[in-house]
């Protein structure tokens, strides 16, 4: 019976070790494969009320960013020159250390168009402004 | 004494809560648990629950295609809604009063010039039954998307309008405005009870599931597809180069004009598979959840994304098609 028990809870330790060796593959491999590539755009990342926002504009102040309120969200807020969330599963900010505020390159191929729009989010860095 | 406490406490309540607090959150909570879904087509409403597939589908329906549509009583109800641009919301829908007369008649086809143009008159169908509508998510943003009336009190629209299925929420509350032009709502406002989306969607946010139909109430007595008129949507299988119209509220125009305009563009069906279909007619943030409509303006397909090559140029754009699958969830969900 314990012999049992004992290769059931292996075979389902070795089916979450292959299922999380999947993902931590693809996701590698997603970040490699995006490596070489020009980002889809550039801008910065907002976190607000547990919703990340990219945003664009020409003169973006740090006071904007840090000011970000829901009124900025409407069609009629000229603060931005273009608004949009960020669908992101959890996992594509995991280690990139970014933070609200930070200006970021961004990679996708699909946005929902709903307004604001909704960015189907491939890959995200950080732009570093010293380099 | 008791009474008095009481009696100052419920009039407390009910002189100084403002009316519009009353009315947020009209859709409740969304709380879905996936376990209690079994098909990829299970009905989800906007509290989470699940209808299985089994108990709604109607075998009945097998042999029927197509439903039908209606033009509208043409009753006016106008509002005026420019404050949903500046402030995301309105204060009061009270009746504008205002002389909207039909000066002009449109012709009843959709398939116009090239390019996007804006629909000068509203008042005729379909363009009466293409709806602006105002959403409120849980985390209190406020944002809109475009929805078809396809019955007296239904909307079709996209699921991503009404639930994310990356952070699993819904919206809390959506008002549609039908025939929307120069920021008035010809038809009144008419306020979400409830909406239905396919388990698929939030479990997946396949672009293939992308759509959802809002259930309204009704607006000083008439519900709003018996003043605006609806559209009926009719399954397809292949609609390779079949001409399509796609007419809704894009953002980007909405923000130039300073004012909620109707603008379409027609064009062609450039590539398809079992349940998408892709164009290259143009849209915009906004304009998720426009009907693609057919020379006859039947639905037969809801827009719902953009897509951009690895430059980030945009290369077309796209949506799922009235598939069997589709039909079946949709037809049902107007009963």
């Amino acid at each position: 019976m314990k012999k049992i028990l004992t290769s059931k809870k292996a075979v389902f330790g070795g089916l979450l070790f292959l299922l999380i060796g999947t993902w931590v593959f693809s996701e590698m491999s997603n970040r490699f494969s995006m490596k070489g590539q020009e980002p889809t755009d550039e801008g910065y990342i907002v976190f607000h009320n547990g919703t990340k926002y990219f945003v664009k504009g020409e003169n973006i102040t740090a006071s904007d960013l840090e000011n970000f309120s829901d009124e900025d969200v409407t069609m009629f807020s000229k603060k931005f020159e273009e608004i949009a969330i960020l669908l992101d599963d959890g996992m594509k900010l995991l280690g990139t250390g970014i933070k609200s505020g930070d200006q970021v390159a961004i990679w996708y191929e699909e946005v929902l168009e709903s307004y604001p729009a909704q960015i189907k989010l491939m890959q995200i860095r950080k732009i570093d402004k010293n380099k | 004494m008791k009474k008095s406490v009481f009696l100052t406490i419920f009039l407390f309540t009910f002189l100084f809560v403002p009316i519009s607090a009353l009315a947020d959150n009209t859709l409740g909570d969304f709380h879905f648990n996936a376990k209690e879904s079994s098909h990829p087509l299970d009905r989800v409403n906007s509290k989470g629950e699940v209808t299985k597939y089994e108990d709604y589908s109607n075998k009945n329906l097998t042999f029927i295609n197509e439903t039908k549509s209606f033009q509208g009583s043409g009753e006016l109800n106008p509002i005026f809604v420019g404050d949903l641009l500046n402030k995301g919301f309105l204060e009061t829908t009270q009746p504008l009063v205002k002389d909207v007369t039909t000066n002009e008649v449109a012709p009843f086809v959709v398939i116009g010039p090239d390019g996007r143009t804006r629909v000068e008159n509203t008042i005729v169908f379909p363009y009466s039954a293409i709806t602006y509508i105002s959403l409120e998510w849980a985390d209190g943003s406020r944002g809109s998307c475009t929805g078809t009336l396809i019955g007296i009190d239904r909307v079709l629209t996209n699921g991503h309008c009404v639930v994310n299925p990356t952070t699993q929420r819904g919206i809390v509350s959506a008002t549609v405005y039908p025939g929307v032009s120069g920021s008035t709502a010809l038809f009144g406002a008419y306020n979400a009870i409830d909406y239905y989306v396919t388990s698929h969607w939030i479990n997946t946010g396949a672009i293939s599931q992308d759509y959802a139909v809002l259930v309204l109430s009704p607006s000083n007595g008439p519900h709003a597809g018996e003043r605006a008129g609806y559209a009926g949507i009719r399954q397809v299988t292949n609609i390779l180069n079949q001409n399509i119209g796609i007419y809704g509220y894009p953002g980007d125009l909405i923000r130039r004009d300073g004012a909620i305009n109707q603008y379409g563009m027609s064009g062609n069906v450039a590539s398809e598979d079992s349940q998408v279909a892709y164009y290259t007619i143009d849209t915009a943030p906004g304009q998720s959840g426009s009907a693609m409509l057919n020379t006859s303006n039947q639905v037969i397909g809801v827009h719902s994304s953009g897509f951009s090559d690895r430059n980030g140029n945009p290369v077309r754009n796209g949506g799922p098609k009235m598939s069997s699958f589709m039909f079946e969830f949709v037809s049902n969900a107007l009963n």
